[in-house]
């Protein structure tokens, strides 16, 4: 296994906005995931947080 | 998930309550549990499975699946509302207990089986609560699509290793090794919340025009799904036919009449899946060999023309240049020439040298010449490979393509002549055989279809997507919904790729895994792979006169069995040390699974038993084994006796008016004798701690 993997790379090709972007996204699935629910701990719904960020990073 | 205590009470042959508490210490994670057949691993089994996931759950070996309450309890009722089977699993995810307890009444199970009552409580951080949706719940805990890794009859498995069961493979890849977060996301970026919203937005704020395209689009974009629907239950319908044409396959295997046919047309079978595999990879490399180097076959021409001015210029002295011209000119300019007459300009001598600039050059008109020599010999050099390789390539095609036609006669032939018996039986599963194959050429070309349809539309959609993009009559509120549209693509497409990407690593990284595992219990030169499609394989190496090639192994049940087996306490190994596995993404979880198995060992032969048993208990953080005593005499005995893994040691005691004749009265375990059966009225079956 190569130190940096495929999708390492992958991800280092996409813009910086677009990176953050999924880092965004995948934090809070993964925080879903992680409470085994499709809420945040703050309440807010999965779906309500995603499309958030994408707002976010193309106002 | 780490299991710690089943209670069972009136579930199937299990009377009153019984208990079994699992080991499931780092050293000690084997709990065996000894049992004739007949006697219940089965319905233990069943009652965790059914624990988790009610009705559903059950096995489809289970006889009377709609009746788990005990039989004695039920028929000795008096008010059905009272009668209950009950089954109650603690267990431990995370750092979270839980405590999950189903029951079905005789009422309810009269009136419908699937109708259980499930509680789930859940400690958390020393706090307990009622979880309000228990099912819901253990399903983000042990998704059921994953249960039949975990919780088999090891006489069952040997399916697994076979094509139709790539998808199981890889939605068990997906959730056991975390990559479930990635296709999670994907699915919400792309739901009617997220993607949806951000469409309505656009069309909100944009012109009639792109109002239509963005009609279309959404029009086009039903039609993908309803198509990959489709495609979906096509895939199905292919692996329900195929099973069918499995049963009708053993089935002749088994008679008389039709077993020497049959045989030679499993053989048959089999060679013409290798030779379909050799042809698709012989058209693929012809295409790869024309696509990149397909030019050279045609550039023989111009090769030989260059070679000819070449050499004309050599002949002419113009290449190499013999004389650089910045030697001339430093002569000329210095007016001295090297034989030490003087060049004056106007004099003769000094012509002469000027003249010589006509035949100079400069050094990087030598390494040109000089690299064109070397393309010239390079590009030759190509061409008689390209032609090797082609006419190889196609050779062995055409080979291959009339070995199969070859193959397809003798196959019509068997087939013609099983139809032809005289055995009603044959000729009725032959002919029915006949028409699943037709089926599955209706199939086939239906999902080829299919794949045709999605792959036009995905490109109409790219299309359209771009249309829109481009619509220049955007107010403001639409050209940032549009920004938040092209954001959200370009978020799919990288997400997608780090998908794919990951899944890719971890395949070569569980393959690797299996065959580690995998050349320790199978003594032969043989591997496992797990192809591209995620269809599992086992491979051999042939050698023949100068060539060598990798051909899929024929394997016996007892091959195909290990071969899962391995496969499965792989993926238990591997999720169960995720965290140190390289990936992009952080947190990433496995998770601690067990597997419980009934009967490993029932259909191995005796060079797989101890391999499996010395090996496979290692591999997953917990392991239930239930054995027969025949399964565990000699190698299975010593060698978990030698791993000192075993942790906690059950029996399971029949009562009942009769046992199985094979079935001894004692058992005798570790040296000591127990009692395993018992004459009495009632039928049941009791658990006993044994040291």
């Amino acid at each position: 296994m190569p130190e940096t993997t495929r999708s390492q790379k992958a991800f280092a090709k996409a813009r910086p906005e677009v990176q953050k972007l999924v880092q965004l996204i995948l934090r809070d699935e993964r925080a879903v995931q992680h409470h085994k629910r499709r809420v945040l701990p703050n309440g807010e719904g999965i779906y309500d947080a995603v499309l958030r960020h994408i707002k976010e990073a193309a106002k | 998930m780490i299991i710690e205590k089943l209670i069972i009470e009136n579930f199937r042959q299990f009377h009153g309550i019984q208990e079994i508490v699992f080991a499931r210490g780092k050293n000690k994670n084997v709990t065996l549990i000894h049992a004739e057949n007949g006697f219940g691993k089965t319905a233990l089994l069943n009652a965790l499975l059914w624990g988790f996931y009610g009705h559903d759950g059950l096995t489809d070996d289970l006889p009377k699946r709609e009746r788990v309450i005990h039989e004695g309890v039920a028929m000795a009722a008096n008010d059905k509302r009272t009668i209950v089977a009950r089954v109650t699993i603690l267990f431990e995810d995370d750092d979270d207990r839980f405590t999950l307890i189903r029951a079905l009444t005789l009422d309810q199970q009269d009136d419908d089986p699937r109708k259980t009552t499930l509680q789930l409580d859940v400690n958390h951080e020393g706090q307990t609560y009622e979880e309000q949706r228990p099912q819901w719940k253990i399903d983000a805990i042990m998704p059921q699509g994953i249960s039949p890794f975990l919780f088999f009859n090891g006489e069952r498995i040997d399916h697994l290793a076979m094509e139709k069961n790539a998808d199981t493979i890889t939605d068990a890849i997906y959730q056991m090794l975390g990559l479930q977060l990635l296709k999670r996301t994907l699915d919400d970026v792309e739901s009617q919340n997220v993607r949806g919203k951000l469409v309505t937005e656009l069309r909100e704020n944009t012109d009639e025009d792109t109002k239509e395209l963005i009609d279309d689009l959404t029009a086009l974009e039903k039609q993908l799904e309803e198509l990959r629907q489709r495609l979906s239950a096509c895939r199905g319908n292919q692996s329900a036919t195929a099973d069918e044409i499995k049963l009708i396959d053993s089935r002749l295997a088994a008679n008389r009449q039709a077993r020497d046919l049959q045989s030679q047309r499993a053989h048959l079978e089999g060679e013409e899946t290798e030779a379909k595999t050799r042809l698709a990879e012989l058209s693929n490399r012809l295409a790869q060999l024309i696509a990149e180097d397909g030019y050279t076959l045609f550039a023989e021409e111009l090769v030989t023309k260059g070679k000819t001015i070449t050499q004309l210029l050599r002949q002419e002295g113009k290449i190499p240049a013999r004389v650089l011209n910045t030697f001339i000119e430093d002569l000329l300019r210095a007016g001295k020439c090297m034989c030490g007459n003087e060049l004056k300009e106007g004099c003769e001598a000094y012509d002469c040298v000027k003249q010589l600039l006509t035949i100079a050059g400069d050094q990087h008109f030598n390494n040109a010449v000089g690299s064109l020599d070397n393309a010239i010999g390079v590009i030759e050099g190509a061409i008689l490979r390209t032609r090797d390789t082609f006419k190889s390539l196609a050779a062995e095609r055409v080979d291959t393509k009339q070995r199969l036609h070859c193959m397809k006669e003798t196959l019509d032939e068997i087939s013609q002549k099983l139809g032809g018996k005289d055995s009603e039986e044959v000729h009725k599963l032959e002919e029915k055989r006949q028409n699943l194959q037709l089926r599955q050429r209706e199939l086939d070309r239906e999902q080829g279809s299919h794949e045709r349809d999605i792959a036009a539309k995905d490109a109409a959609r790219e299309q359209l997507r771009r249309q829109i993009a481009s619509s220049r009559q955007q107010a403001e509120a639409a050209a940032r919904a549009q920004r938040r549209l092209e954001m959200l693509d370009e978020t799919h497409i990288l997400l997608e790729k780090i998908l794919d990407f990951e899944m890719q690593d971890l395949r070569d990284i569980l393959t690797e895994e299996i065959n580690k595992h995998f050349k320790k219990i199978i003594d032969r030169d043989y591997w496992v792979e797990l192809n591209k499609d995620f269809v599992l394989r086992l491979r051999k190496r042939v050698d023949y006169e100068e060539a060598s090639r990798e051909l899929d192994v024929a394997h016996s049940q007892g091959q195909r069995q290990v071969t899962s087996l391995v496969f499965i306490a792989s993926l238990v190994a591997l999720a169960s040390r995720r965290q140190e596995i390289p990936t992009i993404l952080k947190g990433v979880e496995g998770g601690n699974y067990p597997m419980v198995m009934d009967s490993p060992f029932g259909q191995l032969g005796d060079e797989f038993r101890s391999g499996v048993a010395r090996w496979i208990p290692g591999l997953a953080p917990q392991v239930v084994i239930m054995v027969s005593s025949s399964q565990y005499r000699g190698e299975v005995e010593r060698e978990l006796e030698e791993s000192r893994r075993v942790g906690r040691r059950y029996m399971l005691c029949y009562h009942g008016p009769a046992k199985r004749k094979e079935a001894a009265t004692r058992i005798s375990i570790g040296g000591k004798s127990y009692v395993q059966y018992r004459e009495g009225r009632i039928e049941f079956t009791e658990v006993k701690e044994i040291d």
